[in-house]
């Protein structure tokens, strides 16, 4: 066991007029992640501290937080890998709407709008899946492993500035399916794409690549949707 | 509001604050052509104060920003149509060792240019009674 101090973004709308910060002077073990150490600070220091989490495996998206000024997951960020005092703030580019907590309404907006579902107008074999070639598998990768946990679109000034603006997490998605060969969807799509609101925003920053705890390329997504709908076009 | 500083965020921003003095150059460079059509006097005079020494350490400066302009617009092109988008830290920075060695080269002729005018200046200054 050892003592760490976390500096932690603090904002209730209802009775704080501006944010602030608190600091918790804790126990932590050197097994700990940064949820471990928020759990720690609710159930033993201050229960009114607000924070989203479930799953603890890095997997379902919801403990995306900035973390020492970087985007980060939580329940995956180990304590002893942070060094000195531990800040820890909500993304960026959302409302926040208490303490670590942040409305991303807008966010799962504009992830239905490029419907993130495979569109496909023949009826499937009865006998068996939609079958692909490893070749056509190996398309997927670096799409789909993306959990939605907001950490690219809050990292984006093209967000910040608009968000109306996709974001590149729906842009990810989108090609996850537009690349998909089982998937016919590309008509239903191109108008949201081809939009002021589309691919055409993103102003090639990398912050998305930077902030994603998958290092994933959500840019690499968003160029590869241009290409394709400059071929649509030509 | 920002996020980080790294290579893509610095490459945008820079490209941002080029765009913007690249415009600023081009009103200039309108105000100076719009003299022409006031005769060679009004003309000469207009040259003269573009001819003075803060002019030039202006214009090294404007070729340090075109030029930045210029490499990193070479470095979208790669990100958008090339295979930059897996790479961009490390094309940014031999595009930018690029983007010195021209403005070296160009900072080297236009010093001569320079150096010949002030030469050139002082040698007057001596006939001159």
């Amino acid at each position: 066991m050892m003592e760490r101090i976390f500096r932690i973004f603090r904002f209730n709308p209802e009775t704080d007029k501006e944010p602030y910060y608190d600091t918790f002077t804790i126990e932590v073990q050197d097994t700990w992640t940064i949820l471990d150490g928020l759990n720690a600070i609710k159930w033993h220091h201050d229960g009114t501290l607000s924070y989203r989490r479930s799953c603890r495996h890095g997997i379902c998206g919801s403990c995306a937080m900035m973390i020492n000024g970087k985007n980060d997951l939580a329940c995956e960020k180990q304590i002893s890998s942070v060094k000195g005092e531990i800040t820890v703030e909500p993304l960026k580019g959302f409302p926040v709407t208490r303490d670590l907590m942040v409305d991303q309404t807008h966010f799962f907006e504009g992830l239905r709008l490029v419907k993130p579902w495979l569109i496909n107008h023949t009826a499937p074999p009865t006998d068996k899946e939609r079958l692909q070639t490893p070749e056509d598998r190996k398309l997927l990768d670096g799409t789909w492993e993306c959990i939605l946990c907001g950490a690219c679109t809050s990292s984006c000034p093209a967000f910040w500035d608009n968000d109306s603006f996709l974001g590149p997490a729906a842009l990810l998605k989108a090609y996850r399916y537009i690349c998909d060969t089982r998937d016919e969807g590309l008509d239903e799509r191109i108008g949201i794409l081809d939009s002021k609101v589309g691919v055409w925003r993103c102003h090639t920053i990398f912050n998305c690549v930077e902030a994603c705890p998958k290092d994933l390329n959500p840019t690499n997504a968003i160029v590869q949707l241009r290409r394709r709908l400059i071929q649509e076009k030509l | 509001m920002m996020y980080r500083w790294h290579a893509g965020y610095v490459a945008w921003l820079m490209n941002r604050i080029s765009g913007v003095l690249i415009t600023f150059y081009l009103v200039l460079h309108i105000w100076v052509i719009h003299h022409l059509s006031h005769g060679p006097e009004t003309y000469k005079k207009v040259m003269d104060i573009l001819s003075s020494k803060i002019f030039m350490f202006f214009e090294l400066a404007l070729i340090g920003v075109v030029l930045y302009h210029m490499m990193n617009g070479i470095r979208i092109i790669l990100v958008d149509f090339g295979n930059a988008v897996w790479s961009h830290k490390t094309v940014f920075w031999v595009l930018m060792a690029i983007g010195i060695v021209l403005y070296v080269i160009c900072v080297w002729e236009l010093a001569g240019g320079f150096l010949g005018l002030i030469h050139h200046e002082a040698s007057a200054m001596q006939i001159a009674p």
